[in-house]
């Protein structure tokens, strides 16, 4: 397994190194100039040329590319950032763990609650249950995560008659968090993460809800779950022991095809909850059209998209004995 | 304190208008800035001596008031500053913070005359080309150093060094240099004498030179100090969190004493109605440019009080006059004449905004109010198109001459709600006269170098309005191969006289040339100008003193205050 890992790795670095080319040479190819978002008249041109220089903008597009790249490998350095004079690096390295807190709860809701309701559904077959999970399944899967997440808001963040129960932004209270003992302060994180967490979430797992049931389904209509029904196993035994792990193999690989989806996802999320991460940080470099800080968190992205598959590659490996990684 | 604004495009922040406050009437022709003017004219020690014992008054007050310290103030940002650096950013909510944490030479008042801050009196020479700052001798950097003229004098030779990227570095092409004539006394001189000495010198924040003398001009941009700054300020630097917060602490050793709010947090939230939720649910305190579409449903809330005052700002189609369809004086005044713009205020920004009638707005001294005004008037303006050979030839509904129908594209920038309205409400309105108009919306970066290559034929767009008059960079004909008259217009009259004005240091004569000025401007209608805005803010009750002003809603905080069994934090 090792060296299939080591393999995935490699093969991984022509992939994010030609998604970088590909990011850069687009960029550069649309029309307007980064330094158009001083929109000043009384800015000196000579200023302007030298935020160029600074940008490393005055150089020929092949130099710009070769110094980006150096940088990258060589140095793990993207550069400044035209929009938020910092360097590329430090607003990622903020970002960054930030939006893997928001993936990684986003993800545990998605799987615990696509999973537990999938379950519930299929072994209540055609109930009241079965058919109300289905209608809120659908609703939720088709919901536009920044409706979703609006809809949270204002049930639950102030919008109904200026009550709210959770907050409706950021990380943390930020006039409070500093008073605040080491439990409430774990308290206030859970809180405002839990939002946009959920929007992230919820969506997936309505998705995941839906394959679970039509996996076990399917699962314990296999002759070897009648054979351990007709052993005597208890129905609990039965689904858990016997159904869930087989049912769970799709499960795992529909897991690794959505999590591009979930890191998109926080593109829009972040935005409405205000939520600090690296979805923000795309919106921005986007509109503020910030190449080094766009490309970064382009390669960003890829990269946990790569390492998001190659981890739901492993564990299908774990689940399937069968299934043998060379 | 507050930043005198540039003539800075506004796009992003316009979703919101703003405008008048019942103190301020935006219509009196001789208000604010002619007194500046004045004063500039005619400095003298004994006026800013005068001067100081105002601002001293205003402090004796503040100290006198039964003022409970205490309590933060949670203001809602709708974007990140991008430095606070006074030499390098750029933004707007920066620049607000920055107003807190570091004084100018002088303190900018709601009628936009010059008082004393950091600079307790000043004078100019006989020859006018000498200018004397006498400076406050208590102001201390926050991390204990003195405030001295080599400050103030480093700080000049930074903002003029072009590598600094210092944006406004225009406004100190003609101060020759700065001398220190002791710790305390900086002296400015100048080749020329002109109207905006004065205002081109206290332009901007002062830096701290012992800390920045360290970087090299051309990396002030990516200095350290951008976003770990040391003001001398009323409010102290604390914390700042990319993407987060910003926070900022009375400064317990500020000269006039500490400032009643113990902390400001300046919260990023990146949408508008998530702001607006928070401000009802009380996350936040204050939210400044509120759209009008909100304004209603915030009334309501019996916790918030609004604040209402004119903007700087105006919003405009320029017709690209490379275009022989728009060299015509005729099609451009019936253009205008052809859109309802009170119907598109009525419409988009409820009661909160006026007509604008030309590039310089009621509430600036050098206001023209006997401008023509081009109304509303379809006929008029189908009629002014027949003369021009525009008619319905093949009985379409739409204008054509020699074969070529009249059609253009109306371009504007994207993410900006009120300006996407317009195009559709102007295409409805054209199309009555027999034009066909096709709205093209466009990322920012896109637009912008469309208008650079003057690749467009209509544009909409907005200009904030410096207080300082000078036409020159959008209007006058040098400045077509430049950026910013996109539209080319070129009157060598106007040229002649805007060259005058400029340099005029008579008010009366300088005014004189500005309303002539703005009448050919208007009457040649390189623009239809559409409206200026209504600012609208809103913040909770429990502040109290608060007064907020065309030149900074903050213009004032050093003062607000809440009493003791209100404070919430």
């Amino acid at each position: 397994m090792h060296s299939y890992i080591i393999r995935r790795l490699l093969i991984a670095i022509p992939l994010l190194l030609g998604l970088l080319t590909v990011n850069f040479f687009l960029i550069h190819a649309a029309p307007g100039d980064p330094t158009d978002i001083f929109y000043n008249p009384d800015m000196d041109p000579e200023a302007r040329e030298n935020l160029r220089r600074i940008y490393g903008l005055d150089q020929p597009l092949g130099v710009q590319y070769v110094r980006y790249v150096r940088g990258v490998l060589l140095e793990f350095e993207f550069g400044y950032s035209i929009a938020k004079k910092r360097p590329v690096r430090d607003e990622i390295l903020e970002a960054l763990p930030n939006t893997l807190q928001l993936s990684a709860l986003a993800l545990l809701i998605e799987l615990t609650v696509g999973i537990a309701i999938g379950i519930l559904a299929a072994v209540r077959q055609r109930s009241t249950f079965d058919n109300l999970t289905r209608v809120t399944a659908l609703t939720f899967y088709s919901m536009p995560s920044f409706y979703l997440g609006l809809v949270l808001l204002f049930l639950f963040a102030g919008g109904v008659s200026a009550t709210h129960w959770l907050p409706a932004s950021g990380m943390i209270d930020i006039v409070r968090h500093e008073s605040m003992s080491g439990l409430e302060k774990m308290g206030d994180r859970l809180v405002h993460i839990l939002l946009p967490a959920l929007t992230l979430g919820l969506g997936a797992a309505a998705a995941i809800s839906r394959y679970m049931r039509g996996e076990l389904l399917e699962v314990i209509r296999q002759d070897y779950i009648r054979t351990a029904k007709a052993k005597g196993l208890s129905e609990k035994v039965v689904v858990f022991k016997h159904g869930l792990r087989n049912a769970l193999i799709p499960i795992i690989t529909i897991v690794g095809l959505s999590l591009p989806v979930l890191f998109s996802g926080t593109v829009i999320v972040e935005q409405v909850f205000a939520w600090p991460g690296m979805g923000r940080v795309a919106v921005d470099a986007a509109f503020q059209r910030d190449y080094s800080m766009f490309l970064a968190v382009n390669l960003i992205f890829g990269t946990m998209v790569v390492m998001g598959n190659l981890v739901a590659d492993i564990l299908y490996a774990v689940v399937d004995p069968r299934v043998r990684l060379s | 304190m507050p930043r005198i604004a540039r003539i800075t495009l506004l796009i992003f922040l316009l979703a919101v208008p703003s405008c008048s406050s019942p103190s301020t009437s935006t219509d009196a022709p001789d208000a604010p800035g002619q007194r500046l003017i004045v004063k500039e004219i005619t400095p003298d020690r004994g006026r800013s001596e005068e001067r100081n014992l105002e601002y001293e008054a205003q402090w004796d007050e503040f100290d006198a008031t039964p003022h409970d310290p205490g309590d933060a103030l949670v203001v809602g940002l709708i974007a990140d500053a991008d430095s606070l650096n006074p030499l390098t950013l750029e933004t707007k909510n920066a620049h607000d913070i920055l107003d807190l944490l570091t004084l100018s030479l002088t303190h900018i008042n709601p009628d936009y005359s010059s008082a004393p801050s950091l600079a307790q009196s000043w004078e100019f020479s006989e020859s006018h080309l000498e200018l004397t700052f006498h400076l406050r001798d208590d102001v201390y950097w926050h991390d204990g150093v003195k405030t001295t003229a080599h400050d103030v004098c480093f700080t000049l030779r930074m903002q003029q060094a072009p590598t600094t990227g210092y944006p406004n570095i225009k406004d100190k092409q003609y101060i020759k240099e700065c001398i220190v004539v002791d710790d305390f006394t900086a002296r400015f001189t100048f080749d020329q004498a002109y109207p905006y000495q004065l205002f081109d010198v206290v332009d901007g924040h002062i830096v701290p030179k012992h800390i920045l003398e360290a970087v090299p001009d051309g990396e002030m941009v990516t200095a350290a100090f951008n976003r770990n700054p040391i003001g001398n300020g009323p409010y102290r630097f604390k914390e700042w969190k990319a993407q987060q917060y910003i926070e900022i602490t009375a400064n317990e050793d500020f000269f006039a004493g500490r400032p009643p709010l113990d902390r400001i947090l300046f919260k990023v939230v990146p949408d508008q109605e998530n702001l607006v939720i928070q401000l009802r649910s009380g996350q936040i305190d204050f939210m400044e440019r509120v759209p009008p579409r909100f304004y209603e449903e915030l009334s309501r809330e019996e916790d918030l009080v609004a604040h209402i005052h004119p903007s700087r700002s105006y919003t405009y189609i320029g017709w690209n006059l490379r275009d022989p369809r728009f060299q015509s004086l005729k099609v451009r005044q019936a253009l205008t004449m052809a859109i309802n713009r009170q119907e598109i205020i009525d419409s988009l920004l409820l009661e909160f905004g006026d007509i604008s009638k030309g590039p310089i707005l009621p509430i600036i001294w050098a206001y023209n109010p006997n401008l023509p005004d081009f109304s509303y008037d379809p006929e008029q303006a189908r009629q002014y198109l027949a003369e021009e050979g525009w008619k319905d030839t093949d009985g379409d509904g739409w204008l054509d001459k020699d074969g070529q129908k009249f059609s253009f594209s109306l371009k504007t920038n994207k993410g900006n709600q009120i300006r996407e309205d317009i195009t559709v409400m102007v295409q409805d309105m054209l199309k009555e006269v027999g034009i066909e108009v096709r709205p093209n919306i466009l990322e920012w970066t896109i637009l912008v170098n469309d208008s650079t290559k003057k690749e467009f034929e209509a544009i909409m767009l907005g200009w904030s309005v410096n207080l300082k008059i000078d036409m020159t960079t959008l209007w006058h004909s040098d400045s077509i191969s430049d950026k910013y008259n996109f539209v080319s217009y070129s009157n060598p009259e106007f040229d002649r006289l805007n060259d005058q004005a400029v340099m005029e240091r008579d008010e009366k004569k300088a005014r004189q040339m500005w309303w002539q000025a703005q009448e050919m401007i208007v009457k040649d209608q390189p623009y239809t100008f559409l409206f200026t805005d209504k600012q609208i803010n809103f913040i909770h009750k429990r502040f109290q003193s608060v007064q907020m002003e065309t030149e900074g809603w903050h213009y004032n905080l050093p003062h607000w205050w809440v009493p003791q069994d209100q404070q919430k934090y």
